[in-house]
């Protein structure tokens, strides 16, 4: 005759898991302090292709804008605000829809002006434009 | 005296949830960020109102005086001249998992044809787009948008 000799069960210890949680948010909070945050406001350009055939424009849809380098805009050598720019190109606009603005910015002139006056070309919806640079 | 209340046993509140959900949310954070070894350089850019353009995979060319003088960028920790700008962005841009966005930072009163020497650089270099960032203008208090 056999004795059978039961062990005693013992009951499960609990790891205690509550200081976890404890942790993982001090890990996220340390994260998201010593991390920055990227934010980007630009204007953007679209950028014509290297081989891109050169845009062939009719005489009178040319509407020809200058920034000197002083940064001031210029039109039939006339000085407008930029506000003033724009009541022009709008006007020229809605006379022509087919006027292509073209720009040319002096090299000493202040890159500043370049995307003030892009933003404001495309709060407008003027999208037919180009952008060159004077002659030296 | 025989108290006839009977004694609760206190309540707990289990916790061992918690952890994982902080754990999902630290994972969600980490998978959703970028790292990126680029150290800016703090420039004064013009002051346009303009749209947020964030990106995934911004690749930021900076322009400052100082390198505009030696006809050079500062771009992922590196001066890079003009000439050999285009071959560097796309040697970055082939590096990125997905479509990438090439960002200009230039000093607001650094003459034109450096801007145009840019451009031509990334045009050259087949990039369909080109975002000059600004800051936005300062508010006057009182002043109507």
């Amino acid at each position: 005759m056999s004795v059978k000799i039961r062990k005693k069960r013992r009951d499960m210890e609990d790891i205690p898991l509550s200081s976890t949680a404890d942790i993982a948010f001090l890990l996220i909070v340390f994260y998201l302090a010593s991390s920055s945050l990227l934010e980007f406001r630009g204007v953007s350009l679209p950028l014509p292709k290297k081989d891109a055939p050169p845009m062939e424009i009719l005489k009178e849809n040319i509407f020809r804008i200058f920034i000197n380098e002083n940064g001031l805009i210029l039109h039939n050598k006339q000085v407008y605000s930029l506000g003033e720019t724009m009541e022009i190109l709008k006007k020229e606009r809605k006379k022509n829809p087919e006027v292509v603005i073209v720009l040319k910015v002096n090299p000493n002139a202040p890159s500043q002006m370049v995307p003030k006056l892009l933003r404001e070309m495309q709060k407008a919806k003027i999208e037919k434009f180009s952008m060159g640079m004077e002659k030296k | 005296m025989i108290s006839l209340r009977k004694k609760r046993k206190p309540i707990a509140i289990p916790m061992s949830s918690m952890g994982d959900i902080a754990f999902l949310l630290m994972i969600f954070y980490m998978a959703t960020t970028l790292v990126t070894d680029q150290k800016p350089l703090e420039l004064i850019l013009p002051k346009v109102e303009s749209e947020s353009m964030s990106s995934p995979y911004p690749l930021i060319i900076y322009l400052d005086k100082k390198h505009s003088e030696n006809r050079s960028v500062y771009f992922f920790n590196q001066d890079i001249p003009y000439s050999q700008l285009g071959e560097v962005i796309l040697d970055r841009a082939s590096e990125a998992p997905s479509a990438v966005r090439v960002y200009l930072n230039i000093e607001k009163d650094i003459p034109y044809e450096h801007m145009q020497e840019v451009i031509n650089a990334l045009k050259d270099a087949g990039i369909a787009n080109l975002i000059i960032t600004t800051q936005p203008p300062e508010k006057i208090p009182g002043q109507k948008q």
